[in-house]
């Protein structure tokens, strides 16, 4: 159709209908006009929209003029009439104005309509609902198509309009009519009035009938629209980041307060329990606008909606906008606390009446609270308010575990706790830290013990059986969660295993699989320390484990506990406080439920294990400094037996010395265990020679248990300090219970072997009859030939290492080299050629820049000479030089206290001199030279004096009265005569 | 190339470790040294259970004949069988008493082949190349005495294959196939070295043979009929040992190496791990589990009333594919492999 036509056919029903308006003088009288008035607005509604080019805006006003001329005589129509006068004006609205309404046309017909409508008084008596409904609906499409400036000229108009639309609305049923004027309430507020100025005059009476409609009307879609327009007054006139010239602090604080008060009037609190999300959905976004774009100006209402937010949050459908909250001012933290508080303790008061809706609102709650916790970016807060959430999770879990059958619900618990363990963890920065009751807090953790270890034992399995399927999924923190929770678990269905036991039948297979299974996976846990989602609380956690299942089923898994034991032992000597403390009571545990007396039976007595895994370790390259101190401590711990067969490991050792020179802590460690070794292997050969002087001297009842201890004390009191000497500055020393350990086998040791090692020896001897041929007694202290060559290597290497940087690795290089050539002594073949190379790398430590060095290198050349004896002879005058440098002419006196390093290398150096002049043959210069040298230490140093004397008194005499030095020795018997003068 | 670690390391041997076999049960093994003692093992404890100075010289071979008959032959020319009740035995003690011999045998053993069994049916070496085949049960008695025909050296290895078939190493590098009735089926010739040891698999319940040399040569043998060499570029291969169902067959060296290869009817392939077994101066045997671990049926124990906890732990051990490496230095490493 085009225009013209579409002209013609409008043409032959307004020019009918204007000749009707122009020649009826009483409308009211007239049913002529309804029917022209409903034809026009039929025909108008047939007009398709969609063709813009054909409704010309003129054309519109030749629409308009018959209808503008019944407009003028309004007052005289009908109900009726109107109702079908103001549906033809809003088709024209729609159909030719909708782009072209100018802002005077506009102003002029709502003018009109207000008067039209509601110029009485009494206004719901007046006009009919239909009629008021067109008006609304026309009102609605003229402010929709014009500009904001319609009202510029207009002010009071605009105001009468506003509260005349919000009074239909409060007093009106009809819900499409009251949806229609708060919707058209909501254009003029928004879209027509262009100064912010008017609209904060509105505000008062706005807020009045707004509380007014929320009170009165049940209607989810009235109540929403209501809920909006609040929403968009709050946010054009309260923003925090606005500041019209109006909004003075007078203004702001009389009209937040009368805010405040209509958003209490409001009651949203009961609102936000209605069925229709709609109306949840409005509150929410009302209570979001004012916690984002209000905090300030309205900071009043912040608390009451963030409440709000809870409390819708309740619903499982809703999400917990957690993106939303994330943005959370931080003036808002608190008050979100508030609200989280206050809404679990009225829920939790609630529990005991609706356990089922409201456990299950409240989880809901909890569990997005905790997604907003985990999203919000403040994560102090969210550690403080985590203390909030957990525990009365906890306290209600443990207040009603009777009622938890399903699974399912506790998976839930479980989950809000994950999210917020996850949370917590973020703040932890520290790994020495104590574990959950770091998190959550000693009482929440006790709390949750208390729950978790009451739950049915069938619903722990099934727990346990959840948590273990699921447990790859989460990340470690996650993992060591779970595992502190399985931990718990595990105890419950002791009560299963007990009952078993009490019947004497065998307890579910299931339930050991279980058992088995976390033992398996704990395990794990333990041996992939290097794994990357490592952690010391993960760790700490599967000792944990270890521990529950020891305690729970000790003697039937103690196959499986010793399997582990160098893991959990290994954690003793862990850097982390939560592993080193749960690994002592791990152990103890293990100890105590496999039928052992004392933790150091239990590792005396698998120390094969210990040394099995710690030799795959080594083997795998998995070197750590707990892997070294756990085989320092097996080395001190184990019997001569599985000492004699770790060539491996110190071959590994030695390896490691090789290759890994240049990592200063990996040669500090090798070296200390292959000290430990040779010390342990030394007194093992020192105790088989006490040994043999017993055999010897058995005849004399030498054999008396007091003179063995005896003869044991004396043995030990010349202890390797360095063995037992412990530095509290390292880290990786010795933990407490290894301390305990070292001092329980030392005093073992003072005591007679047992009966078992007797009837073990007795049986080896029966052996060896029954094979026909009698052998001598093997004893357990002989030392095999293989050990001497093991030992010899590890001397040669320590010859060989002298140059490392370390001075604590020269120093125990030294040691070994101070005992360990003794040792090898014993093997006349080797030992020269031994000490040929082993002197030569010595005496080169004489000149090292750490004077206990020096003193170290005096003590092993004092070794050499004692062993070495005639070899000596021609080596002493390159070392002597060397000696006679550090004895001062002028005697060096000893004072109290801490001696200086100069006064301790002079004593080594002359304890150096007597070794020489015992075990030395030296000649005659030499021996006057060391003589001169040293003559002055003689009056205070008897045993070097009684050297002396062993080889010369004589000259040691003439040498006193050269030096006048006194007192006097005796005079020798042989210089007696050439003194006494002769006779007359 | 695949490594592994072993899952435990056996520490009992002061010297050589020489002999090691599987019990049926898969349950325990039984090990021999140099110096004459033979160490029973508990797999599930890893521990010696019993330990006792068998021979005066060095152990050749061990090996269960049955599942409490235990045959132990060493270079002091005796051939000894052992009772042992294994269900008597303390599973956290060990004992040293020698079990009970039912059998005790002279035999000549001036080299060092070892001896083998099938069942109650012994193969022990006798003068120069020859070996016999005696009989256990009901009564002990020699079936035959095998002397080989042409002169190949001295006997170096022997490996039964079935009840009717045993393959006997030579010193020149020929492996000869005989019936038990002392009839010699096939020769191959495929080493230029003395063949070091020899072991046997089953394929379609046929056996298939496979041996090593000083020559860096595997050579395996299809039921005595064909023959394939693979060059494993490794010299000084002590040891090899082929599994129940010739998938796999390892290798052990003196240069401490544990070399598995992936086995087929084409012969064997490039290996699938190498690896070193601790720190030790060298292997001196390897042996493969028993027969298929699935198949195993429970502990004998499994009548008795014993904890769940414990049977777990048997089961476990049951299914484990056991590879057990004796080490020059008297250590076991055990690997629990594919």
């Amino acid at each position: 159709m085009s225009n013209k036509e579409l002209f013609l056919s409008i043409k032959k029903l307004s020019v009918p209908l204007s000749e009707l308006v122009l020649t009826t003088k009483d409308f009211s009288s007239s049913d002529q006009l309804a029917t022209s008035l409903e034809t026009y607005r039929d025909y108008l509604k047939s007009i398709p929209s969609s063709d813009q080019s054909v409704l010309d805006p003129k054309l519109g006003d030749y629409v308009f003029f018959p209808l503008s001329q019944i407009l003028s005589r309004a007052n005289t129509l009908k109900d009726t009439q109107i109702d079908l006068l103001l549906q033809c004006i809003d088709q024209i609205v729609l159909l030719f104005w909708r782009s072209h309404l100018t802002d005077d046309l506009a102003s002029q017909l709502c003018f009109l309509i207000v008067n039209l409508i509601w110029n009485t008084t009494d206004v719901t008596t007046t006009k009919s609902e239909s009629t008021i409904l067109s008006a609304v609906t026309l009102l609605s499409d003229i402010l929709t198509y014009s500009s904001s400036a319609i009202f510029n000229k207009s002010e009071g108009m605009m105001f009468h309009l506003i509260q005349s639309l919000l009074d239909t609305a409060l007093y009106n049923t009809d819900v499409p009519l009251v949806r229609t004027s708060l919707s058209t309430v909501s254009v003029l507020l928004f879209n027509s009035i262009s100064d912010s100025a008017y609209l904060a005059k509105t505000l008062p009476g706005v807020c009045s009938s707004i509380v007014k409609l929320v009170a009165m009307k049940q209607h989810y879609s009235s109540l929403v629209q209501a809920l909006n327009i609040i929403t968009k007054l709050s946010s054009n006139l309260f923003a925090d980041d606005i500041s019209p010239h109006w909004r003075s602090e007078d203004w702001l604080a009389l009209n937040a307060d009368q805010f405040r008060i209509a958003f209490g009037a409001l009651n949203l609190r009961n609102l936000i329990e209605s069925p229709r999300q709609e109306v949840r959905d409005a509150i929410t976004d009302l209570a979001f606008t004012i916690i984002q774009e209000c905090s300030n100006t309205l900071s009043s209402i912040v608390p009451g909606s963030v409440e709000l937010i809870l409390s819708a949050s309740a619903d499982k459908n809703m999400s917990p906008h957690s993106s939303l909250l994330s943005s959370l001012p931080l003036t808002s933290y608190a008050h979100f606390e508030l609200a989280v508080q206050r809404n679990l303790s009225s829920f939790s008061a609630t529990l005991s009446l609706k356990p089922g809706a409201s456990k299950n609102s409240l989880l809901n709650i909890l569990k997005n609270s905790s997604s907003i916790i985990s999203a919000s970016d403040n994560v102090l807060w969210s550690v403080h308010i985590l203390q909030d959430v957990v525990k009365p999770l906890a306290a209600h879990l443990s207040a009603n575990r009777g009622k938890l059958i399903v699974s399912s619900v506790v998976s839930n618990e479980l989950e809000v706790m994950r999210k917020s363990f996850q949370v917590s963890m973020n703040e932890r920065n520290t790994e020495n830290t104590l574990f959950l009751d770091d998190i959550f807090g000693t009482e929440i953790t006790s709390t949750l013990t208390t729950f978790f270890a009451s739950l049915t034992p069938d619903l722990s399995k099934t727990l346990l059986q959840d948590i273990l399927t699921d447990i790859d999924s989460y990340t470690s923190t996650e993992k060591a969660l779970f595992l502190w929770v399985s931990s718990c678990l595990i105890e419950n269905i002791a009560s299963d295993i007990a009952l078993s036991k009490y019947l004497m039948i065998d307890g579910d297979e299931s339930t050991d699989s279980l058992v088995a299974d976390y033992l398996d996976y704990s395990v794990g846990v333990l041996s992939h320390h290097d794994s990357v989602d490592f952690s010391y609380e993960l760790y700490a956690t599967a000792l944990l484990i270890i521990r529950s299942i020891s305690s729970l089923k000790g003697s039937e898994f103690k196959l499986d506990l010793l399997d582990c034991l160098y893991h959990v032992a290994s954690g003793l000597a862990s850097k982390s406080v939560i592993v080193r403390e749960n690994a002592q009571y791990t152990i103890i545990d293990i100890a105590r439920n496999c039928g052992f007396s004392s933790v150091y039976e239990l590792l005396h007595q698998n120390s094969d294990y210990l040394l099995n895994s710690a030799s795959i370790c080594l083997n795998a390259v998995d070197l750590s400094p707990e892997l070294f101190t756990t085989l320092k401590v097996l080395i001190s711990i184990a019997d001569s037996a599985l000492l004699y067969t770790m060539s491996d490991v110190i071959n590994t050792l030695l390896n490691i010395l090789d290759s890994f020179h240049h990592y200063p802590q990996l040669t500090q460690g090798a070296v200390e265990l292959l000290k430990c070794f040779v010390l342990e292997v030394v007194k093992i050969h020192e105790k088989s020679q006490m040994l043999a002087i017993d055999e010897a001297k058995e005849t004399k009842s030498f054999k008396n248990f007091q003179d063995i201890r005896s003869k044991l004390l004396q043995l030990s009191s010349d202890p390797t300090p360095e063995k037992y000497s412990v530095d509290p500055s390292e880290p990786q020393n010795f933990p407490e219970l290894f301390r305990e350990i070292e001092a329980r086998k030392r005093m073992e040791e003072l005591e007679v072997p047992t009966g078992t090692e007797e009837v073990n020896r007795e049986q080896d001897e029966t052996a060896h009859v029954i094979e026909g041929k009698e052998e001598e007694p093997i004893y357990e202290s002989e030392v095999p030939q293989n050990i001497y060559s093991l030992v010899k290597t590890i001397v040669l290497a320590s010859q060989y290492h002298l140059t490392q940087s370390s001075s604590t690795v020269r120093g125990d290089l030294l040691t070994i080299l101070k005992k360990g050539m003794p040792f090898m002594a014993s093997n006349k073949k080797d030992i020269l050629p031994l000490i040929n190379v082993v002197f030569e790398d010595v005496i080169k430590k004489l000149d090292d820049p750490e004077q206990m060095i020096v003193c170290s290198a005096l003590q092993v050349l004092q070794t050499l000479m004692v062993t070495g004896k005639d070899f000596m002879s021609s080596r002493i005058k390159v070392v002597w030089r060397s000696i006679r440098s550090r004895i001062p002419p002028h005697v060096l006196r000893r004072r109290g206290g801490i001696q200086s390093p100069e006064v301790i290398i002079l004593e080594e150096s002359l304890n150096t001199v007597a070794s020489i002049l015992i075990s030395v043959p030296v000649d005659p210069e030499l021996f006057d030279d060391i003589l001169r040298t040293t003559v002055r230490y003689l009056p205070s140093h008897s045993y070097l004096r009684e050297a002396f004397n062993d080889v010369n008194g004589n000259a040691v005499y003439l040498e006193y009265l050269r030096c006048d030095l006194s007192p006097l020795p005796a005079i020798p018997s042989s210089l007696t005569h050439h003194l006494v003068p002769p006779t007359l | 190339m695949n490594t592994a670690q072993p899952i435990a390391i056996l520490r009992d041997h002061s010297s050589s470790v020489t002999s090691i076999d599987f019990h049926s049960s898969n349950l325990y093994i039984c090990s021999g040294d140099e110096s004459g003692r033979i160490v029973v093992w508990s797999l599930i404890t890893r521990r010696p259970l019993l330990h006792w100075q068998a021979h005066q010289d060095a152990i050749l071979t061990v090996k269960w004949i049955d599942a409490n008959w235990l045959m132990t032959y060493a270079r002091d020319a005796k051939l000894i069988v052992w009772t042992i009740d294994l269900s008597s035995l303390q599973i956290d003690a060990v004992a040293y008493n020698p079990p009970l011999q039912v059998k005790h045998l002279h035999c000549h053993s001036l080299t060092f082949c070892g001896a083998d069994s099938l069942q109650y049916l012994v193969a022990a070496p006798s003068a120069d190349a020859a070996f016999k085949l005696i009989i256990l049960k009901p009564e002990t008695k020699t079936i035959t005495e095998i002397v080989p025909a042409d002169k190949p050296g001295s006997l170096m290895c022997l490996k039964f294959g079935s009840p009717d078939r045993i393959a006997a190493g030579y010193e020149n590098g020929q492996v000869t196939f005989y019936t038990t009735a002392g009839i010699a089926l096939k020769t191959f010739h495929q080493h230029n070295a003395p063949v070091i040891h020899l072991s046997c698999g089953y394929a379609d319940q046929r056996p298939v043979f496979v041996s090593v040399a000083a020559d860096r040569y595997i050579v395996s043998y299809f039921h005595n009929q064909t023959t394939t060499k693979f060059n494993s570029k490794h010299s000084g291969t002590g040891c090899i040992s082929m599994r129940y169902d010739t998938k796999l067959i390892v290798t052990s060296g003196w240069d401490g190496v544990l070399r598995m290869y992936k086995f087929d009817p084409q012969g064997v392939h490039r290996p699938l791990l190498s690896t070193k077994p601790g720190n030790s101066d060298g292997l001196s045997v390897v042996q493969f589990g028993p027969i298929e671990p699935s198949a195993l049926t429970d502990h004998e124990n499994s009548n008795l009333i014993v904890p769940t906890s414990v049977r777990l732990k048997v089961a476990k051990t049951q299914k484990c594919h056991f590879v057990a490496v004796g080490a020059k230095n008297g250590t076991i490493a055990m690997y629990n492999l594919y």
